[in-house]
């Protein structure tokens, strides 16, 4: 892997042809500013082969969160926050409360200012009406369907279904008073009906549609009759008499960034450039960027990405493309003059009529209209060794080369051909004309608007009528000012406030029940794992099994960043968070013992890989392609069947064969090192007495396990494997990089149990006990299954300890299972324990399981603390648990590298949910089904489509799109303190990409940081559901669940050996 | 008296039947109730396979022990124009049967997969809707004793392909790209329907069993090789579109846009095979029309070749499994040509199988990649390497590009017939307007724009009120 490095990219950089013009040079400055700058907005994902979580927005973050989602939604055209439908949904089933909205209005700094102003004419407050906007709502629409709704769904015959039935009655019973008295003081029966309203053509439209006769007798009739229906009808044509036709209020416009010729030629003539351009494109890029899927590589890959397209185009002239002559001219010419990818685009742009001041704009809107493969050329730019097997030149400017040089042509082509325009193409854009905007005053959806307002407050025809022209501006203005982004914003604030109250309310209330915290009695066994809220549930299921067993948490890469070399791997990969770079190299070897076995196992899989790859290849060959098929193939009816019908057994026979076929010797890990030996590649192998301590040391300091360990640790990776799944690394540790963290949990273990390690730890008087044995495991998270390394290492005087955790894993891991089994819709919630520890285990090896495990969906809290103030509480697994010791952390030092480290890890994993939550087919992927796997580094939407990033459906369904809730067990100064060394964090809670609450780690006190501030957090309430055991709580429930109190990990008596 | 021969056409009847059922169960509940739930779905759409599967194997077993070359059902006529009647009859031989195993054991494992794929999918009981209809046309393709019969199930085929197709219709690409594929089906159609016709006009035998005399794979075309020629190259023609053969393949990889299991059952399993089980059927129209044989032979080679070339230059796995299957196909097609009926029965079970597997996988793409890549110690064997041998590079580099464009063949269909034919339609439609404008007074203005400043609603109330 990574088998090109950085050096060869650089030399294959187009050498700048030698141009003396300065103009030239500033003019490459400039387009090198520009490609930057649209290269900034580009998904930064890599290939999905090794899948790390980050934030959607990341180029955004530098500014606060709820400017940056609308900033985001306008440039991408995705969405900021659900729609407001969605978020009445969750108000209509109490997962927002209105006192929520309420406090949410209370905050909010304009209402604050100018919510006391009287609105309509006095009806109410400006308070009032937003209230009623945000818990009642309104419909918007656009002005094609309104007459729809009025007509056909009823609009104009009943109030709205959300308007209040008390002030309906009052309407109602004002307008037939009003009636009556129009009836009574008007002239003449004629024009009866439409004087009042002075003959408003709205009024003489309802009255057809109601089917009233313009008589006084009609009206009598249909007053009788249906009260309501005439006086939603007259209030209609009352607010449409008031509002159609005015002045629009000043919208706040966006400046419309730069339009591509293509939108402008789409517009002028209904040709749409890009159905001609992406046919050519996308296969090319796919090729390009293949890591081997091809059978025939590209050729001329390595002069980059633009050469190659040069190359492959000019030898195209057996290709009937229509237009392909005036393709391989167009390129001839920019080969002839010499023209490097850098000049092409400036080329382009300037044909294009673009002014250099908007060729950021320009290439920002190229590089958006095909975000996922342009984003996949500049992050292999930057980090060519991200490619799994091959890492052709990539360089965004040759992109933009290739794809400017394809919009220019096929553009020129449909100006000639459809508009007849053979001259330069920059001078029929300039006279093409630019978007329309909105002229003319209000329409119908304004109307509509307003008629909707007039119901929720009250405001019945007469009133309507006599709204003086003051308020009814400052209304259509409030419509504007407080319109749809702006309530969905604060619903969304709404809603993220329920979810933190009941998050800190249960965790002051239950700090409160342990003042004082009881000192922690000594556990038996201890079990260090990541600190991932999947292990949540594991972890707390532990504690329920076996009361002496105490759980910490600590990032999953245990502070070891290695290049790991498996037996089983071709190649080592780094086991560590993505921003940082290995240091040291780790190999698994076999024992000298079983040297015989390995070199069996290693012939036997080279030949199972020949048998593999050649039925590959050959099953897709033409006279090969023969012999499989119609020789062979119908001996694949076998795995065809059996893998879709019985997965999980399908899946045990297949481990017992390798089990037989592939015996695996025992391994150990190569991990010591003299100090002066130094392997390649800047990469130590292995580590020095010394070094391990240092690491060592951290994590015992962090989790605060220094001084107070058990007889036995564990220390427990994860990682998840499944079939079928593209995402399969999405749900794989992140803290070791998206990969699989069982050798870094297998090494820490080594490193604490070594006897020079324990010397010099001792010497900086950091105490481990002596008996403190530690044990290195692996946790799948997909299939719950449980491995532990090197056990023959550990001591006889051990095995009482050993035996006791391999079954309280047991146990804790098929309950486990069975929590998350009630998530999955497809498994009935009766299932027991043992049938749901089966059932994920089939899941995992099931071809046709989309939804293999649910990974991070339920992550919304991160609480950095002591297991003392979150044993017991049943936290759904919503909730990474950071272990830390506030106690003896007093310079909060090691608060800042906690915070440091996981912070971003949890925002990011949170944010990139939330976003593909949010707006899945723009920020996410969009559903798995027709997804196709291309070049080994990406997915496409079946035949071709744009790379698509982000998150699938099937992975986020059932996630609350909440900013992560970070709680820290510290002082206000100690965080201030802690942030002050490290910006990164401290601006993501600045600008509130994440929530943040502290708990006084001696007081107990919960307070919430609001508006720069923290403010003290009051409980409601006293007391916490109670229940014996997880299963008591969860069982029989599908959605996410308050946080309870599960007594049985509560026990701290600690039950003895036995 | 029920004679052993009862209850084979019993099981005949109960094959096709069954999974026809469940379609009309699940449509019903659809169109009179609300959609039905994704468990009730699933159970019947196992349960229709189950069925019908069981009674294949009845069949094959029964057929087998008493020597039972066929076994045909007449289920009375549909309608009757003239001395003509559209006869509804099944025919269950040593073709149809291997076929009917073939449809029932992959609609019931795709039925399966399709249960856990599509779950909480919003359009879970229309893709299983269209999968039973499917696979009811295919039974229908298979089973029917006319040609007649089979033009009806070829169409279910045709119509429930673009649906899945489409089955994302929210989305721009699966809509276009089913509307092409509907319209290359369609085309082709053209040619079946004719064939039925000219066979129909030169023979008074409505089934095969009279048209052809012995049963499969023998049997002697009803006319000579004056007929059989246009009816042969028409049942080619065809064939052609069904099973994406040069120069109308252009449409297999653009299928490739529904959910994974129904391009599996469609391009790797069944529909593909449909244009090569017309030809077995009607082999003995081939056998007397050797130039529309030698036709057929030409177009799956060239298919073959065009396909193998064009899919080794792909970089994604579900196009590259379209065009490996697309050579297949090419080379069955091939074999049916030179009469190699046995053998091209062999290969199309066979290929379905393997096509199918590697569809339904073909989402693990990586995990199997990278698997294969580490056993074998970070080194596979590079492809694509006899062609650096064989050819210069510049004829390979051409060939290349010709493989990453997909032989044109789209742009050849598109310039050739799709813009002759839009041009025609445009100016037809240009001369109607023409036309018909003499004859129309002015139009009035559209009363319904009510986004009009001065008067939203006016034209229309005051008209009212007139």
């Amino acid at each position: 892997m990574g088998t090109c490095k950085r050096a060869d990219v650089f030399t294959l950089r187009h050498e700048a042809p030698a141009m003396t013009d300065r103009g030239h040079a500033s003019a490459r400055d400039r387009l090198r500013a520009a490609v930057e700058h649209a290269a900034h907005v580009l998904p930064a994902q890599g290939p999905i082969g090794v899948f790390v979580h980050h934030n959607t927005l990341h180029a955004y973050e530098d500014r606060p969160f709820e400017r940056a989602v609308v900033e985001a939604a306008e440039h991408f055209g995705a969405e900021p926050y659900m729609p407001e439908a969605w978020y009445r949904d969750r108000l209509g089933e109490g997962r927002i409360r209105p006192e929520d909205v309420d406090a949410i209005l209370q905050a909010d700094p304009d209402t604050r200012v100018r919510g006391d102003e009287p609105v309509l004419g006095g009806k109410l407050p400006r308070r009032g009406l937003r209230r009623l906007l945000l818990l009642r709502g309104i419909v918007e629409t656009d002005d094609a369907s309104v007459r729809w709704l009025l007509e056909e769904e009823g609009w104009i015959r009943r109030f709205a279904r959300t308007a209040d039935p008390a002030t309906t009655t009052v309407m109602r019973t004002d307008t037939q008073r009003w009636w009556a008295e129009v009836v009574r003081t008007h002239p003449a029966p004629v024009r009866l009906l439409d004087d009042p309203f002075q003959g408003d053509p709205a009024a003489v439209l309802v009255r057809r549609w109601l089917g009233v006769p313009a008589s006084r007798r009609g009206l009598e009739d249909a007053l009788a009759k249906d009260a309501t229906a005439v006086t939603v009808a007259s209030l209609w044509a009352a607010t449409a008499r008031r509002t159609f036709g005015r002045p629009r209020p000043g919208t706040p416009r966006s400046t419309l960034s730069v339009e591509r010729p293509r939108d402008v030629l789409l517009r002028a003539c209904g040709r749409d450039a890009d159905a001609v351009v992406l046919p050519i494109l996308i296969p090319f890029l796919s090729a390009f960027l293949d890591q081997g899927i091809a059978y025939w590589p590209m050729p001329d890959r390595e002069g980059g990405l633009y050469a190659a397209f040069r190359s492959l185009v000019s030898r195209g002239r057996w290709v009937p493309v229509p237009g392909a002559a005036e393709l391989r001219a167009l390129l001839q010419r920019q080969a002839e003059a010499g023209l490097a990818p850098e000049d092409v685009v400036i080329d382009a742009l300037e044909a294009m009529a673009v002014p250099p001041e908007r060729w950021a704009d320009m290439l920002g809107a190229v590089a958006l209209s095909l975000p996922g493969w342009a984003g996949m050329v500049r992050k292999l730019e930057h980090e060519p060794e991200l490619a799994p097997h091959v890492c052709p030149p990539c360089r965004l400017v040759d992109y933009f080369a290739v794809r400017l040089t394809l919009d220019r042509w096929a553009a020129e082509r449909i100006a000639r051909r459809e508009l007849a325009h053979a001259g330069p193409l920059a001078t029929l854009l300039q006279r093409l004309p630019g978007p329309r905007a909105p002229e003319g005053g209000t329409t119908v959806s304004t109307v509509f608007a307003v008629f909707q307002v007039a119901q929720l407050a009250g405001l019945s025809t007469p009133a309507m009528l006599e709204l003086d022209d003051r308020d009814l501006v400052d209304l259509l203005d409030e419509l504007v000012r407080f319109c749809a982004i702006e309530r969905r914003r604060l619903l969304h604030l709404a809603y993220e406030r329920r979810h933190r109250h009941e998050v800190l309310e249960a965790i002051a209330v239950h700090r409160r029940s342990l003042d004082p915290l009881p000192a922690a009695p000594d556990p038996h066994i201890q079990v260090l794992t990541c600190i991932d809220e999947r292990e949540e549930s594991l972890r707390r299921h532990l504690e329920e099994v076996d009361p002496g067993i105490e759980t910490l948490g600590t990032a999953g890469y245990f502070g070891v960043a290695i290049s790991y070399r498996g037996f089983d791997d071709a190649h080592p990969a780094p086991l560590c968070p993505v921003v940082q770079k290995p240091g040291h190299a780790i190999e698994e070897v076999p024992d000298e013992a079983e040297v015989k076995t390995a070199v069996q196992h290693l012939a036997r899989r080279k030949l199972f890989a020949a048998l593999a790859w050649g039925g590959f290849v050959g099953s897709r060959a033409l006279v090969r392609g023969f012999f499989a098929t119609a020789g062979l193939g119908l001996l694949s009816m076998f795995p065809l069947v059996a893998r879709v019908l019985w997965p999980g057994r399908v899946a045990r026979i297949e481990e017992r064969l390798r089990a037989g076929f592939f015996p695996r010797p025992r391994t150990r890990l190569a991990i010591r090192r003299k100090a002066e030996e130094r392997g390649s590649l800047d990469l130590f192998p292995g580590f020095t007495p010394e070094e391990m301590a240092d690491r060592v040391q951290r994590v015992l300091e962090e989790t605060g396990l220094a001084g107070r360990s058990a007889p036995l640790v564990a220390v427990i990776g994860h990682g998840s494997s499944s079939l079928n799944n593209p995402h399969e690394s999405a749900h794989d540790c992140g803290a070791c990089g998206g990969r699989h963290g069982g050798p870094n949990a297998r090494l820490f273990a080594l490193m604490a149990n070594d006897p020079q390690v324990r010397d010099i730890l001792q010497r900086r008087g950091l105490v481990v006990g002596a008996s403190t044995v530690f044990v290195g495991g692996f946790h799948n998270s997909c299939n719950d299954a449980v491995e532990l390394y090197d056990l023959d290492e550990v001591p006889e005087s051990h095995r009482g300890h050993l035996a006791r955790l391999c079954e309280a894993l047991d146990r804790a891991r098929t309950l486990s299972a069975h929590e998350r089994c009630r998530r999955f819709d497809s498994v009935p919630l009766d299932v027991t324990p043992t049938a749901a520890l089966r059932h994920v285990e089939a899941r995992a090896s099931d071809l046709a399981q989309p939804r293999p495990e649910y990974g991070h969906a339920t992550n919304a809290v991160c609480i950095f603390g002591r297991r003392a103030i979150t044993r017991g509480l049943f936290l759904d697994r919503r909730a990474f648990l950071v272990s830390y010791d506030p106690t003896t952390d007093p310079d909060a030092e090691i608060l800042g590298h906690l915070l440091a480290s996981a912070g971003p890890v949890g925002a990011g994993i949170s944010l990139e949910y939330y976003f593909s939550f949010v707006d899945n087919e723009r920020y996410g992927c969009g559903t798995k089904l027709p997804h196709n796997v291309t070049g080994l580094i990406g997915v496409m939407n079946g035949h071709q489509s744009d790379l698509r990033t982000g998150l699938p459906w099937q992975m986020v369904e059932i996630h609350e799109p909440v900013r992560l809730l970070v709680v820290v067990e510290t002082t206000e100064e100690n965080l201030a303190k802690a942030l002050e060394r490290h910006r990164a964090v401290a601006d993501l809670v600045r600008n509130a990409w994440i929530q943040l609450a502290l708990v006084h780690p001696h007081t107990g006190r919960v307070s919430v940081h609001t508006g720069g501030r923290f403010e003290p957090f009051v409980p409601r309430t006293t007391r916490l559901p109670r229940v014996a055991r997880s299963i008591d709580w969860y069982r029989g429930r599908r959605d996410h669940l308050p946080i309870a109190v599960v007594e049985a990990a509560m026990a701290r008596q600690a039950p003895s050996l036995s | 008296m029920i004679t052993f021969v009862d209850v084979l056409e019993f099981l005949g009847v109960g094959a096709l039947l069954a999974p026809l059922l469940a379609f009309f169960c699940v449509g019903a509940t659809m169109l009179f109730f609300r959609a039905p739930g994704e468990r009730f779905v699933a159970r019947l759409t196992a349960l229709a396979f189950g069925l019908s599967l069981l009674a294949s194997i009845g069949l094959l077993v029964g057929m087998a022990i008493h020597d039972v070359d066929r076994i045909s059902v007449d289920l009375g006529g549909w309608f009757s124009v003239g001395n003509y009647v559209f006869e509804l009859s099944i025919l269950v031989d040593r073709l149809s049967l291997p076929f009917m195993l073939l449809t029932a054991v992959l609609g019931g494992v795709i039925g399966r997969f399709s249960r856990s794929y599509l779950h909480r999918d919003p359009g879970y009981p229309r893709f299983f809707l269209l999968t039973l209809l499917f696979a009811s046309g295919m039974l229908i393709i298979v089973m029917a004793g006319s040609i007649d019969l089979l033009f009806a199930g070829w169409e279910l085929v045709g119509i429930t392909s673009a649906l899945l197709i489409a089955f994302f219709h929210h989305r721009e690409g699966p809509s276009g790209n089913a509307l092409r594929t509907f319209a290359v089906y369609r085309t082709c159609d053209v040619a079946l329907l004719v064939a039925v016709v000219l066979f129909h006009h030169h023979t008074v035998a409505a089934d095969y069993q009279t048209a052809y005399g012995d049963h499969w794979p023998g049997g002697t075309a009803p006319f000579d090789g004056a007929i059989a020629t246009p009816v042969g190259l028409l049942l080619v023609l065809a064939a052609m579109g069904k099973s994406a053969q040069v120069p109308f393949s252009g449409w297999l990889p653009r299928a490739m846009e529904g959910p994974t299991p129904s391009s599996a059952i469609f391009y790797g399993g069944l529909s593909i095979h449909a244009g090569a089980y017309l030809l077995l059927r009607n082999a003995p129209v081939l056998e007397r029309a050797p130039i529309a044989a030698t036709a057929l032979v030409v177009v799956g080679i060239a298919t073959a070749l065009l396909a193998t070339l064009s899919g080794r230059a792909q970089a994604d796995a579900k196009n590259q499994l379209a065009y490996a299957s697309m050579a297949q196909v090419g080379l069955i097609l091939a074999e049916i040509g030179l009469g190699l009926r046995m053998i091209a029965l062999v290969h199309i079970a066979g290929h379905a199988s393997v096509r199918t597997l590697q569809l339904l996988r073909a989402p693990s793409m990586l995990h199997d990649f990278h698997r294969i890549h580490a056993a074998a110690g970070g080194h596979l064997d590079p492809t694509g390497g006899h062609y650096e041998m064989i050819l210069p590079a510049g004829l390979r580099r051409r060939l290349y590009a010709l493989a990453i464009h997909r032989g044109g063949l789209d742009a050849l269909l598109d310039r050739f017939v799709v813009g002759p034919m839009l041009r025609l339609l445009e100016r037809i439609d240009r001369a109607e307007a023409r036309w018909a404008a003499l004859f129309e007074p002015p139009a009035a203005p559209d009363p319904d724009t009510v986004a009009r400043p001065e008067a939203p609603v006016a034209r229309d109330g005051t008209e009212a009120e007139r």
